[in-house]
C-alpha cells in the first residue's frame, strides 16, 4: 500500500488496517504526530487529510489511499543550513510561548491550522470551539487562544504580501507585455 | 474584653528545618535540625519544600562543555517535562558563566554524566531552582574564573584587569577603543571563550570557590529568555520517551489484572504463541507479557494469554468514602502535626465547623508512561520519560537483576509529568521484555492503562472547626486531614521490594505522611490552633500528584476563612488581613493579597450574575494569592477571569514562570470542576477520556499573573499555584448565590447550602 504524506509517498508494508498514528510513528518514525487517547478524544494526534483535520489514532491508514496526509513534520521546512523555516501557526506559537511540555501541540497546530484555512479572521468565540476539542494537560489553553489569534494575524500579512507579490508580478507581465507589443508593432 | 494577641510574638509558622531525601541507598533520610523527635513529629506540617538542599558534583566542568568554535553545551541534570527548566538551569549558569546566550545549547544530562541521579536529577516539589540556582552559579564562576585565569597568562596582564562579557575577556578600557586602533595594538587585547580552550601551552584549571556576580550584573537571569526546548518540540522533532527509537526495535504488552492489587497465579501462553508478529511470549514469576513486531500486535496477543489472578481488592466507591471519612465523633482525634497553644480549651462544643472533601484524580498526563531497553553486551539502555532517573535504575535494577551500574538511563522530554513519572512502570516492563527476547523492546501504555493501573491523587476527607472573637479575630482553629498516602506509599511505588513493609515503618516512626501535608501548616496567627492527621489506609494505591496535599489543603482552610469571615460579617480579604501574622513571611502575604485586590477591583461594583472570589496558599517559599471572578449559568460554573498575585522571590524567567501559574491554576480548574474518579469492584470506572473529561479551552479564563516581591532567592514555581484556584472559585461561587458548596468537583445537585 502508498501512502502520500507531506508531499512524499510512503510503501507501507505492514497492516493496512493499522492506525494511522502507529503507520505514522512506529513504521516510518515520524514521531511528531503524537498519542494520547487511542480513541479520537484528545486530539494529540491531529493530522490533516486533504486538508482537513483527522483524528489519526482511530483512522485505519488504509482508508486515506490517494488522499494527501499532512503531519506536524510536514509544514515547516528545513534550511541547508540546519535553521528551521516554520509555518505562521508554529511562528505564533512559538511567538507566544504557548507550549509547556508540547505533547498535545502537534495537534493543536494542525487543528489550528485547518481551521484558520477556513476561517481566516475568526472572532474569540470561533477559536473556542474550533480549539475546544484538543486537550492540553499543563493547561495552556489561554496562551493558545492567544497563539491562534496570532497566527491568524500572520497568515493575513502572508496573504497581503503575497496578494502585493501577484500584483506586483502581474504589472511586470503587463509591462513586459506593453514593451513586447511596441517592440512588435514599431517599425 | 479584648484580647491582645498582638503581644503574643508572633511565631512564624514554617520555619523548621526537616529534610527529607532519597539517599543513594534508597533509605529515606530525615534531619531534624536538633529539634526532639516527639516535637518534630507534632510539626511535621511545618516542612517547608524550600529547604531541602541538592548534593552536586566537585567537578564543575561536568555542567559544561566549551568547543574551540565558541559553542557551549550545557549539561542538564533535570528532565523538561515542561516546566521550563532546561531553558531556567541554561539561564543561570550561562548569565554567571558570562557566555554569549546565542552560543549556548541545553542538553539533557544522562544517569552516568556525573551528576546524582538520586537527587540532583530527581525533578520533584517544585525545588529544582531553589536547589541549584546557588550551586549552578557558583560552578559557572568557577568555570568562568578558570578561563579568566588562563585569559590572564595569555594575555600578560592581571586577572584584575580582565573584563568578562558575551563569551569575551578582555583588557578593561579595551573595548572603548575603537576597532582601528585596536588592530595596530601589537598585543592581542581579547581573547573568545573558544580562543582560550584552543590554546594548548596551559591546561585549564579551576578555582574550588570564585566571587559571584552581584545580581544588578545579570543579563539573563530574570529575563524572558524564550525556552531552548520549543524550536524542536513545535518542529516535531523533539524525542519523548514514547518517541524513542533503535534500530530492529520490537513493541511490548504486558498482561493486567481484573482489580487492582491482584497478582498473577499462573499463565499460559495459549493462541497468543502463534498470533501473527508475536516474537516472544514471557511469562515468569509475576508477570506475562509479549514481545512483537508491532504495537497493535503485541497488545492484541496480550490478551490471549490465559491468565489466573488472585488477591487483589473488590472494593467499591461508598467504601473508600467510608474509609476516607472522619467520624463524627472524632472530633480531636489523630496525630498532631502543628500546634500552638491550646486549641481544644478555646473550641468549645459547638464551635463553628465545616467538612470538605476532594475526590481521588488522575494525572492525565498526555503522553502516557513510555520507556524503551536496549540490552547490548550486558550493558542496559533505557530511553524513557522519567522524572527520577536513579529510581528508574533501582526498579530495572531490581525487576532484571543487573547491578545499577550497568544501567544508563537517558530522560528523554517528558509529555507531562505531574508526579506519575517516577519512570518505573513501562521501562520496568520493556526492561524485563527485552531481557527475556534479546530485542530491545519499547513498551508504551495505552489510555487505560494509564486510568486503571497508575496511581492516584488520594482522597480527602477534611473538618475545621474555630472560634473567632468579636474583633475578627481567630482565637481558636482545629484543622483535621484525612488523607490517602503520598509519600508513606513511596515503598510500593518506587522499589517493590520494600513493598508496603516502607510505609508500615514510616507509618511507624512519623505517624503521619508529610507529603499529604503539603499546604495545611496555618499561615494565620492564631494563638490556639492544632493540624491533626489521619490515615486512610486505601487499598487503591495513591501518591504524589501535583502540589501533593496542596490543592486538597488549600480548598478545605480557604473556604473555611471564608465561611468564618461570612460569620464574622467582615470581607474576606480584610478578615484575611486582620488574621495574618507580622512576620516576614506574614507580609510577603498580606502584600500579595493587597496587589490582588487592587488588581481584580476587589471592592468594585461587579458585572450584572458575576462575582468574585480569594484564596491564597504558601508552598515551597512561594506565596500565591487568586481571585476568581464566576458566574452561574443553567446549574454550571463558570469562570471568567483569574487574577494570580505571585510572590515567588527572585524569578529566573517571569514569562516562564507566568505560564507555570497559568497551567497551574487551568489544571487546578479542571479538578475544581469536573475531575473525580470512581471504582467498581476494585477498578476505576474510568477507562479513557470519555468517562473521565479533562478542561477544555472554551471552559478557561483569561488568567493574568503578576510577579511581586522579588529578592535574592528564588522560591518554587512549578506547584504552588495550583493551591488557591478550587478555593477561589468555590468562594465567588457562594459570593454570588450564598450556595457554600464543600466538595470537588464543585456541583450543585448533592450539596446543602
Amino acid at each position: 500500500m502508498e501512502l502520500s504524506i507531506n508531499g512524499k509517498k510512503y510503501s507501507i508494508s505492514g497492516d493496512p488496517e493499522e492506525f494511522l498514528v502507529w503507520v505514522l510513528r512506529d513504521e516510518l518514525g515520524l514521531t511528531g504526530t503524537k498519542f494520547g487517547c487511542g480513541a479520537g478524544i484528545c486530539g494529540a494526534c491531529t493530522v490533516l487529510v486533504d486538508g482537513s483535520p483527522v483524528r489519526s489514532c482511530v483512522t485505519p491508514a488504509v482508508a486515506l489511499k490517494g488522499q494527501r496526509i499532512t503531519t506536524i513534520e510536514g509544514i515547516s521546512k528545513t534550511l541547508p543550513n540546519g535553521e528551521i523555516k516554520f509555518h505562521a501557526v508554529q511562528r505564533a506559537f512559538i511567538d507566544e510561548q504557548t507550549p509547556q511540555c508540547s505533547w498535545c501541540m502537534s495537534g493543536q497546530i494542525m487543528t489550528a491550522l485547518a481551521f484558520l484555512k477556513s476561517t481566516p479572521e475568526p472572532t474569540e468565540g470561533e477559536i473556542e470551539v474550533a480549539m475546544g476539542n484538543n486537550y492540553c494537560r499543563c493547561g495552556c489553553y489561554d496562551r493558545i487562544r492567544s497563539a491562534v489569534k496570532r497566527a491568524a494575524m500572520f497568515m493575513k500579512e502572508e496573504r497581503e504580501k503575497e496578494q502585493k507579490e501577484r500584483e506586483k508580478r502581474a504589472e511586470e507581465a503587463a509591462k513586459k507585455e506593453e514593451a513586447a507589443l511596441l517592440i512588435e508593432t514599431s517599425p | 474584653m479584648k484580647k491582645d494577641t498582638s503581644q503574643q510574638e508572633p511565631k512564624s509558622p514554617l520555619r523548621r528545618k526537616i529534610l527529607f531525601g532519597i539517599g543513594a541507598t534508597g533509605a529515606v533520610a530525615l534531619i531534624g535540625g536538633g529539634v526532639a523527635f516527639r516535637t518534630l513529629r507534632r510539626s511535621l506540617a511545618e516542612f517547608g519544600a524550600e529547604d531541602q538542599k541538592a548534593r552536586v558534583p566537585s567537578d564543575h566542568l561536568l555542567w559544561c562543555e566549551i568547543g574551540t568554535n565558541n559553542e557551549i553545551t550545557l549539561f542538564i541534570p533535570k528532565t523538561e517535562m515542561g516546566q521550563g527548566i532546561h531553558t531556567a538551569l541554561a539561564q543561570i549558569f550561562a548569565d554567571e558563566l558570562c557566555a554569549d546566550w546565542k552560543t549556548v545549547t541545553a542538553k539533557q544530562a544522562h544517569s552516568k554524566h556525573g551528576f546524582d541521579p538520586f537527587s540532583t536529577m530527581f525533578s520533584n516539589g517544585s525545588v529544582s531552582v531553589i536547589t541549584l540556582y546557588e550551586p549552578a552559579r557558583k560552578a559557572a564562576a568557577c568555570v568562568r574564573e578558570g578561563l579568566a585565569a588562563k585569559a590572564a597568562q595569555m594575555l600578560g596582564v592581571p586577572r584584575s584587569e580582565l573584563l568578562v562579557d558575551n563569551g569575551i575577556i578582555s583588557v578593561k578600557g579595551f573595548e572603548k577603543n575603537s576597532a582601528k586602533s585596536a588592530e595596530k595594538q601589537a598585543k592581542k587585547q581579547s581573547l573568545s571563550f573558544g580562543e582560550i580552550i584552543a590554546d594548548k601551552k596551559f591546561t585549564l584549571e579551576l578555582p574550588d570557590k570564585a566571587e559571584l556576580k552581584p545580581s544588578s550584573e545579570f543579563s539573563l537571569i530574570g529575563k524572558n529568555v524564550k525556552r531552548v526546548d520549543f524550536q524542536e518540540k513545535i518542529a516535531g522533532k523533539a524525542i519523548y520517551g514514547y518517541d524513542a527509537r533503535v534500530p530492529n526495535m520490537h513493541y511490548g504488552a504486558v498482561a493486567r489484572p481484573p482489580r487492582y492489587g491482584a497478582v498473577l497465579k499462573s499463565a499460559e501462553a495459549g493462541e497468543a504463541a502463534s498470533m501473527p508478529g508475536v516474537v516472544k511470549v514471557v511469562i515468569q514469576d509475576g508477570f506475562a507479557g509479549i514481545v512483537a513486531t508491532t504495537r497493535t500486535k503485541a497488545r492484541a496477543a496480550v490478551k490471549k494469554i490465559i491468565t489466573k489472578w488472585e488477591g487483589g481488592t473488590f472494593v467499591q466507591q461508598a467504601e473508600l468514602i467510608k474509609t476516607t471519612t472522619i467520624p463524627a465523633n472524632a472530633a480531636a482525634e489523630g496525630q498532631v502535626v502543628q500546634e500552638r497553644g491550646n486549641a481544644a480549651k478555646h473550641l468549645p462544643e459547638g464551635s463553628y465547623s465545616a467538612e470538605y472533601s476532594t475526590p481521588y484524580a488522575v494525572h492525565a498526563h498526555l503522553e502516557p508512561q513510555a520507556g524503551l531497553v536496549e540490552i547490548k553486551d550486558g550493558k542496559v539502555h533505557v530511553h524513557c520519560s522519567t522524572q527520577g532517573p536513579g529510581l528508574t535504575q533501582m526498579a530495572i535494577s531490581s525487576a532484571i537483576d543487573v547491578s545499577t551500574d550497568d544501567i544508563t538511563v537517558y530522560p528523554c522530554y517528558i509529555g507531562g509529568g505531574f508526579g506519575r513519572r517516577a519512570g518505573l512502570d513501562a521501562p520496568k516492563e520493556a526492561a524485563i521484555l527485552a531481557k527475556a527476547s534479546g530485542k530491545p523492546v519499547h513498551v508504551g501504555w495505552t489510555r487505560e492503562e494509564e486510568m486503571k493501573y497508575g496511581f492516584y491523587r488520594p482522597p480527602t476527607h477534611q473538618r475545621l472547626q474555630a472560634s473567632v472573637d468579636a474583633e475578627g479575630k481567630i482565637q481558636a482553629l482545629r484543622h483535621t486531614i484525612s488523607s490517602g498516602d503520598i509519600l508513606f506509599s513511596m515503598g510500593e511505588l518506587l522499589y517493590e521490594k520494600w513493598g508496603s513493609r516502607l510505609g508500615d515503618t514510616l507509618v511507624a516512626t512519623f505517624g503521619a505522611d508529610v507529603g499529604t501535608l503539603a499546604g495545611a501548616a496555618l499561615v494565620y496567627n492564631t494563638p490556639n490552633m492544632e493540624i491533626l492527621y489521619r490515615r486512610a489506609d486505601l487499598p487503591i494505591t495513591t501518591g504524589p500528584w501535583r502540589g501533593l496535599g496542596l490543592l486538597p489543603n488549600t480548598f478545605a482552610r480557604e473556604s473555611f476563612m471564608d465561611e468564618l469571615a461570612k460569620k464574622a460579617k467582615i470581607d474576606p480579604i480584610e478578615f484575611r488581613m486582620k488574621n495574618l501574622p507580622d512576620d516576614a513571611t506574614g507580609k510577603r502575604i498580606k502584600a500579595a493579597l493587597q496587589r490582588a485586590a487592587d488588581k481584580a477591583e476587589w471592592k468594585e461594583l461587579r458585572e450584572y450574575g458575576r462575582a468574585k472570589g480569594v484564596a491564597l496558599c504558601f508552598s515551597a517559599g512561594t506565596v500565591v494569592v487568586q481571585i476568581a471572578e464566576v458566574s452561574v449559568e443553567q446549574g454550571t460554573i463558570k469562570v471568567h477571569k483569574v487574577h494570580a498575585v505571585v510572590d515567588a522571590g527572585l524569578v529566573v524567567n517571569p514569562n516562564g514562570a507566568a505560564a507555570q501559574t497559568q497551567g497551574a491554576i487551568t489544571m487546578g480548574l479542571s479538578s475544581t470542576l469536573l475531575e473525580e474518579l470512581t471504582f467498581k469492584d476494585g477498578l476505576a470506572e474510568a477507562s479513557n477520556f470519555d468517562s473521565y473529561p479533562l478542561l477544555t479551552l472554551s471552559q478557561t479564563p483569561r488568567i493574568e499573573v503578576e510577579f511581586i516581591g522579588g529578592g535574592e532567592k528564588p522560591f518554587g514555581m512549578g506547584e504552588p499555584p495550583i493551591g488557591p484556584i478550587a478555593a477561589a472559585v468555590a468562594n465567588a461561587v457562594f459570593a454570588l448565590n450564598g450556595k457554600r458548596l464543600r466538595s470537588l468537583p464543585l456541583r450543585f445537585e448533592a450539596e446543602k447550602s
